[in-house]
């Protein structure tokens, strides 16, 4: 056969190839359920239930011995704590529970029109330090540890800095401290979600959350989706074609979407002070960020940290995380740069033992 | 086998074919673009941002059958293959990409039969002239900066193909591939640029503004029917919100007040969580 025929014979072969793979996928879409998709599953007791907010105590792992003091996981409220434990081989909360680690969770719940007046005081303040009041009284322990991530990490940083009596060490992961730490990334596709918020006028989000009472959680979906524009032309036609042509891939592919289609609405009060304080101010590191008519002072973060990034986090690009460095007032202050972006550092197969065994590692040495 | 060079690469000879073919048809269209795009203004822009999107939508159209056309792929291959391309090349898709609750309302009313939905508002449509007239003029300046994304990305795929012959004998996944890769590299650019958010800033405000006098409306009209309106119902939320809170204030002053140690049970100390707001 000539190099001509070859050619045309491999273009041939290709298409017939994408064919074979799309009538996989049509047929492994068709017998997918919606019980297949389970997030959240790994099993917990619910120890304190407040309004919408609710605080789980995990179930040890059997055959597991609790080897740590307790620890709470508090996630931001511009999505759900069930991304930490989106799937058995591919979960934080399994990761260090497995590994003996006393594990608590916040679920910040769904947030509706009658929260709108909610603040990041609330939270912190208010909701954050009742579940760690209740953890403390469960576990005798004075102290806890806190692994804040994201939106949940600022809310760890700001209770750590007004009640550092309170807790034991901080774990952040993808965590913003500097809001205009955007600036000081090279990579043009990190940081649109800063420079976005920071074209608005004060105004403009007073104005939006007026109408809805709150910040809708599909607006916030859709300035997500804005940071990755072509993956979001492809995601229900070709990535879901792709995926769906086997079988385990098409479950992570649902379960994320599971997670991604769970977006809460954030209620307006802390939603303005969320992108007006924060995002266009970035009162954290000038030192003018109250909370309870507290000034939040990063300086008394005196307890060891654990800085967790990813390198190519384009939602939080590494240095609004690794800023938190200059501030803080411990000489124990650890940073972990994990590969990969935002989302990956909990869902990727690649980062699963390193997150669990740097946080493992890191805690049992300070117990 | 004929005697053209091309025939062995199916891609090279529709390509070749729809080049030509495509080019000849949209000289005037590319000749007169650029100024339009940059000069519309007013109501006549909504009008020109209309016709310069339905223009696009034919271009990428028309050149996916005259690709497909001659495509020697296995039939349901090739089906599925230009259904995919067709949805991906539709300009439309880089206006969702950058579309939200606000934008996709926008956009409804933008397409809707009228510019109100309560049919018993009658006079509704008739109060928000204003508001819907900066809405379709946002919505157009919009639209047209996500169009202009759009022909910067179809000029460069063009180039990159009729530039080079041997990347025509390539897969549909990968002219898909690539297509995409050269779309999310401008829609990247686009979006970082004040001309981009400001036209975005200005949409969001038009339909916020749009939605807030809506709202005025249907309040008003419910206080002349003595039904509950919006307002009301948000104080009452907050009045709720703010006993909850004193609730908890007082709730958590006696706990502390009575696990304090007998030493600083001193009248008036027991004040922890009195600068709550």
């Amino acid at each position: 056969m000539s190099d001509e025929q070859n050619s045309q014979m491999g273009v041939f072969q290709d298409a017939i190839k994408w064919n074979d793979q799309i009538s996989k996928s049509l047929k492994n879409l068709s017998a997918v359920s919606a019980d297949d998709v389970d997030v959240g599953a790994t099993p917990k007791t619910l120890v304190l239930e407040q309004d919408k907010v609710t605080l789980y105590h995990y179930d040890p792992l059997p055959d597991t011995e609790v080897q740590s003091g307790p620890v709470i996981i508090v996630y931001g409220l511009v999505g759900r704590y069930t991304m930490v434990d989106l799937q058995e081989d591919r979960s934080l909360v399994r990761n260090l529970l497995g590994r003996g680690v006393d594990l608590y969770v916040v679920d910040w719940g769904h947030p509706t029109r009658a929260d709108q007046y909610l603040t990041l005081d609330d939270f912190v303040d208010w909701y954050l330090d009742d579940c760690i009041e209740r953890i403390r009284e469960i576990s005798g322990a004075d102290q806890v540890t806190i692994l804040g991530i994201c939106e949940g990490g600022t809310f760890s940083v700001a209770y750590a800095a007004l009640h550092p009596e309170k807790v034991k060490n901080l774990i952040l992961t993808i965590t913003p401290v500097d809001f205009h730490g955007d600036l000081q990334d090279e990579n043009e596709a990190h940081g649109f979600i800063n420079l976005w918020t920071r074209s608005l006028e004060e105004e403009d989000v007073n104005r939006l959350i007026k109408v809805f009472g709150n910040l809708p959680g599909e607006i916030m979906a859709s300035v997500f989706q804005m940071m990755t524009p072509v993956r979001t032309m492809t995601k229900y036609n070709i990535d879901l074609l792709e995926a769906a042509s086997d079988e385990e891939r098409l479950l992570n592919f649902l379960r994320m979407e599971k997670w991604l289609a769970d977006r809460p609405h954030h209620p307006g009060a802390a939603a303005k002070q969320w992108l007006i304080e924060l995002y266009k101010e970035n009162r954290l590191v000038e030192g003018t960020f109250e909370l309870s008519r507290r000034r939040v002072d990063l300086k008394n973060l005196d307890m060891p940290i654990l800085n967790v990034f990813a390198k190519q986090d384009h939602i939080i690009p590494p240095p609004c995380s690794t800023a938190l460095g200059k501030y803080v007032g411990t000489d124990d202050y650890t940073e972990l740069a994990l590969p990969g972006g935002h989302v990956g550092v909990y869902v990727s197969r690649k980062s699963q033992g390193i997150v669990g065994s740097g946080v493992f590692d890191w805690l049992m040495d300070r117990q | 086998m004929t005697d053209k060079p091309s025939e062995p690469y199916p891609f090279l000879d529709m390509w070749l074919r729809s080049q030509s073919a495509m080019i000849d048809a949209q000289r005037p269209f590319w000749e007169n673009i650029s100024k339009s795009l940059t000069t519309s203004e007013n109501e006549e822009s909504a009008r020109i941002a209309q016709q310069l999107w339905d223009k696009s939508v034919t271009a990428s159209r028309d050149w996916i059958s005259a690709a497909f056309q001659n495509a020697r792929w296995e039939k349901d291959a090739n089906d599925i293959a230009k259904t995919t391309l067709s949805k991906v090349m539709d300009p439309s898709q880089f206006l969702l990409f950058g579309s939200d609750e606000v934008n996709s309302t926008i956009q409804k009313l933008v397409d809707g039969p009228g510019h109100y939905s309560s049919t018993d508002l009658s006079d509704l449509g008739a109060q928000t002239t204003n508001e819907w007239a900066a809405l379709r003029e946002a919505s157009a300046t919009y639209r047209n900066i996500v169009l202009k994304a759009w022909w910067a990305a179809y000029e460069t795929f063009l180039k990159e193909h009729s530039g080079d012959l041997s990347k025509l004998g390539h897969s549909p996944n990968e002219l898909i591939q690539n297509w995409l890769q050269i779309a999310n590299e401008e829609l990247t650019k686009t979006q970082r640029t004040k001309r981009y958010l400001d036209a975005q800033r200005q949409l969001l405000r038009a339909g916020v503004d749009y939605r807030l006098k809506e709202q005025e409306l249907v309040e008003k009209w419910c206080e002349t029917h003595s039904l509950p309106t919006r307002s009301e119902v948000d104080e009452l939320h907050r009045s709720v919100y703010e006993l909850k809170k004193s609730l908890r204030d007082l709730t958590k002053q006696i706990a502390d007040h009575a696990s304090a140690p007998p030493s600083r049970k001193k009248p008036g100390s027991s004040k922890s969580s009195g600068e709550k707001k």
